[in-house]
């Protein structure tokens, strides 16, 4: 059989696989399960207060076990002179070690965000079970841990909740910018573009009505609205983008999946067209023309007619017109992107960084003052090809005939 | 160690077997004889000393000894015992009556002459009868045998729907016929061996002359030969003495009870044992995707037979690891599963108070002890068992908290894949090997998993059938044999044997145009 020899051998190749491989064993019910989190300045001068949403599994799923009263999630905070101080001193408070793995959003309150976040970001970039598909937001005119306290319909996580109004509003209105945190780092440290982040407002939460519309809960909560965006310069939150800025920003960024334009109907003054836009795409390119930077957008987009509030009969001619309109309204939202991003004297679009690529050396030349100065004033040409392709079921409007 | 083991246990044999000798020779006085027989047989109870007087004068005196039990009485009467005493013999010497018995009188297929007692004692124990004549040192043998037995029915262990019904049978007899009726060819050959000192054991290696490489007959000739024991007691006995992996979970003979089965790997080139006693015989070389096919795909569409396959192979897998990868993932990747269904499996382990693994290694030693109470107990008892165990003790254990009720689901479904491997043999290894990879999972991860399956793998493709390795065709790579491996493909593309065994003839199973839209017919009118 086995010598002397081969036998310590393999014993100490057995003991060599203890030296690798992943001596951390924890048990599942050992982990509280961090699902959002939010980072403010704490009221001591100087430090972060962390806010920190912890699922609680016994509350969810379980059927019998599960009580549909109980809150799914405990909010805590704590704080520290940076987050990682911060985490490590709510492990205080929670009988759980606290597991990032699942963290769904890094939330900033305002007035952090505004006097710059890279301190508090360095902890997410450099751990290695936080993930860096994570979240980025700003929330507009309050702090992070307010915000955690909002709750949503349909869902009992809250982060699954904003998660959800997150994928919807980008799938189906494009008025939302969907920052991951991979991406938010990266555009912090490539030249040439700013970051921007998804901006999260508190709005008042209506009161629980039962289907025969009687107020069943009377307290009222609140709940966060996520639209628009938080933007950036350098780490510094400078601005917030309202709906039609962030869905120009997406035709520019050639995100928008799926959006839907309202425009004037041509042929009756006044009444309404609305158009699911279907596929759009956008390309930039910044030229140096006579010492002077211009910028040029172009964008195609599809679209089809969704409804209206009077009689469309599609003809060539008010088909083109509203071609047109559809054109003119994708350049509003283009317009009012650029324009605010000029006052901001940000560059969130990455006109810098498409120089940077295409032309280095003059983008040496002029990278200081970018920003500041060049960006600013910088001329921008915008092209926009639409086309509408279909009406829907039915090709005109049903005709009311027992006027 | 073992070889030395082996050498002191067979010393040991030949002191306990050491009469007769081989040199003894019969008496020519009867009663001498019978005494002979008699101390030999220890005065055994079922042996029958008949007594006669030859012919219808009734002068010669003679000796007819059986085994009761083991012979057709009837037939024994009808051919033996009545010509003996209701017709005339001839006057002359004793061995002139004897040659006159042997060649002219007795209307028995099969009769033997013999002057050894060694041969005669052989003969008594395998059903035959022996008569002995007056004043001649020789004896007559009779093949008498006729004993109780099992009809042929359908195998239990490995069923089909559309294939044949027939098993084999404890009878080495009905089984070479079961053989020989699927392949009738001449070349068919049944070699026939005596092993074990005591049960002499019939056994017999079958090969198709022409495609079993000859190589590998004499290896199983050799290692046949070799094998000296008091006893053989079934295929699994013998399986033991002439594997080429004595050490391995993992069988290299397949067992099969299926006649069309061992047919087929006949065909092939391969070998089969068969052995007396047991509806179990040995086909090899074996190689691993052998294991996970069953009758039934060589029967049904191809399709089906290649998509049932690969769901073998995953249950397999699945009955291997499935429950250290659940372990592992839940205890060190709490990352890797998606946020909900970690939330659900949280929210399930709430107030377990064992750890995942420990819960896992007791729900399977449950599920084995429940099991084995199963198989043991009458069909009756053991669905009893079943609805015990499964039903009330699952529940109640789900409900005290003492496991959680997806550890129920991953053991459950662990046990269901297991027993979907189609050799039950074969199903073993996976079935110890997961305690070994549930304490990998429990101490080092899916780090762990993962170096149990590389060990496990290099094990695998280390093992030889008859010198053909294991996991032929996949590693090595035989493209052509792959269209019989993970799938099964039609029947007119497989135009080749199987490389590793029966290269010698590997020209031609069907002919080209027997694939589909060229019918012969058709080509016939093509060319007119």
């Amino acid at each position: 059989m086995l010598s002397g020899r081969q036998v310590s051998i393999l014993l100490l190749v057995c003991l060599l696989l203890s030296l690798s491989g992943c001596w951390s064993r924890r048990e599942i019910e050992t982990l509280g399960f961090v699902m959002a989190m939010g980072i403010d300045k704490a009221q001591e001068e100087g430090k972060l207060q962390l806010t920190m949403l912890v699922a609680k599994p016994f509350a969810l799923g379980g059927g019998e076990k599960s009580n549909p009263q109980e809150a799914a999630v405990w909010i805590f905070s704590s704080t520290g002179d940076t987050v990682f101080e911060a985490i490590r001193n709510g492990n205080s408070q929670s009988p759980r070690r606290l597991f990032f793995a699942h963290n769904r959003w890094v939330l900033f309150g305002e007035e952090l965000a505004r006097e710059g976040i890279q301190q508090a970001l360095d902890f997410w970039s450099r751990d290695g079970e936080s993930r860096r598909t994570v979240h980025v937001a700003v929330a507009k005119g309050t702090t992070a841990s307010q915000m955690l306290q909002t709750r949503f319909e349909l869902e009992r996580q809250p982060s699954e909740g904003a998660r959800g109004i997150l994928n919807n509003a980008a799938k189906a209105l494009s008025t939302v910018v969907t920052v991951r945190l991979n991406e938010f780092l990266q555009s912090l440290e490539s030249p040439g573009v700013s970051p921007v982040a998804s901006r999260a407002d508190i709005v008042p939460r209506p009161k629980d009505p039962d289907v025969r519309g009687e107020v069943v809960e009377e307290v009222i909560g609140s709940s966060a609205r996520i639209t628009g965006a938080a933007v950036f310069k350098r780490d510094h939150l400078v601005g917030w983008l309202d709906q039609s800025e962030t869905r120009g920003l997406n035709w520019v960024r050639s995100e928008v999946r799926s959006a839907l334009l309202v425009i004037e109907d041509p042929g009756n003054p006044g009444q309404r067209i609305g158009i699911e836009i279907t596929r759009a795409r956008g390309q930039s390119s910044v030229e140096h023309v006579d010492g002077r930077f211009v910028a040029r957008i172009k964008v195609e987009a599809e679209g089809h007619l969704g409804d209206t509030t009077a009689f469309v009969e599609p003809e060539t001619d008010i088909w083109e017109l509203l071609e047109k309109r559809m054109a003119q309204a994708i350049r509003e939202d283009i317009y009012a992107a650029v324009s605010k991003g000029q006052k901001l004297q940000t560059d969130f679009f990455g006109f810098g960084s498409y120089l940077y690529r295409s032309n280095p050396r003059l983008w040496s030349q002029v990278e200081d003052e970018w920003q500041d100065l060049i960006f600013p004033t910088m001329a921008v040409e915008i092209d926009v090809r639409s086309q509408l392709r279909r009406t829907g079921l039915v090709i005109r409007s049903d005709k009311l005939t027992s006027r | 160690m073992w070889s030395r083991l082996r050498k002191l246990w067979r010393n040991r044999q030949e002191e306990k077997t050491a009469s007769p000798k081989r040199e003894e020779t019969l008496s020519s006085q009867l009663e001498a004889n019978a005494d002979r027989i008699k101390t030999e047989f220890g005065d055994s109870a079922d042996i029958q000393i008949r007594r006669l007087r030859i012919g219808r004068d009734g002068q010669r005196h003679a000796l007819l000894i059986s085994i009761d039990g083991l012979i057709d009485k009837k037939y024994l009467t009808e051919a033996v015992l009545l010509p003996l005493v209701q017709t005339d013999i001839p006057t002359g010497s004793g061995v002139e009556v004897f040659q006159y018995l042997k060649e002219q009188m007795l209307a028995v297929a099969e009769v033997t002459e013999t002057d050894r007692m060694a041969r005669v004692l052989m003969a008594l124990g395998g059903g035959d009868s022996v008569l002995f004549v007056q004043d001649v040192a020789k004896a007559l043998i009779f093949d008498t045998k006729g004993w109780e037995q099992r009809g042929i029915e359908e195998p239990i262990t490995e069923s089909t729907i559309r294939g044949s019904k027939e098993g084999f049978v404890e009878n080495i007899r009905t089984n070479t016929a079961l053989l020989r009726r699927r392949i009738r060819s001449p070349r068919l050959r049944v070699e026939e061996y005596t092993i074990g000192r005591v049960s002499q054991t019939r056994i017999a290696l079958v090969y198709v002359d022409g495609l079993a490489e000859e190589r590998m007959v004499d290896e199983v000739r050799r290692r046949l030969e070799g094998i000296d024991v008091d006893a053989i007691q079934g295929s699994g006995h013998l399986e033991e003495y002439i594997t080429d992996a004595p050490y391995s979970p993992f069988p290299v003979w397949m067992p099969t009870e299926r006649p069309d089965r061992a047919a087929g790997a006949l065909l092939e080139g391969r070998i089969v044992i068969l052995i007396d006693g047991t509806p179990f015989q040995l086909v090899a070389p074996a190689t691993f995707t052998m294991f996970l096919d069953t009758g039934e795909d060589y029967c049904s569409d191809y399709l089906i037979a290649s998509l049932l396959r690969p769901l073998r192979f995953a249950a397999f897998v699945a009955s291997l690891i499935l429950p250290s990868v659940y372990v592992a993932i839940v205890t060190f990747h709490q990352e890797m599963l998606p946020t909900s269904l970690i939330l659900s499996i949280a929210s399930q382990r709430e107030g377990v108070p064992l750890p995942t693994v420990f819960e896992a290694l007791m729900m399977e030693t449950i599920f084995e002890v429940m099991r084995e109470a199963g198989v043991r107990l009458p069909r009756i008892v053991g669905t009893a068992i079943s609805i015990i165990g499964a039903l009330v003790l699952g529940e109640a254990a789900i409900r005290a908290e003492l496991v959680s009720p997806i550890m129920a689901v991953v053991v459950a479904a662990t046990g269901i894949a297991s027993f979907s491997v189609p050799i039950y043999s074969f199903g073993i290894a996976p079935r110890m090997l997961r305690f070994v990879f549930l304490l990998l999972a429990g101490s080092l991860g899916l780090f762990g998993v993962i170096v149990g399956l590389f060990a496990l793998h290099i094990h695998l493709v280390s093992l030889r059938s008859l010198g053909v390795p294991y996991f032929e065709p996949l590693a090595p790579l035989v493209v052509s044999d792959l269209k019989d491996s993970l799938i099964r493909a039609p029947w007119w593309s497989m135009d080749t044997r199987p490389r590793l065994v029966g290269e010698k003839s590997g020209s031609r199973r069907q002919r080209r145009h027997l694939r589909p839209g060229r019918f012969p017919t058709e080509r016939r009118e093509k060319e007119r």
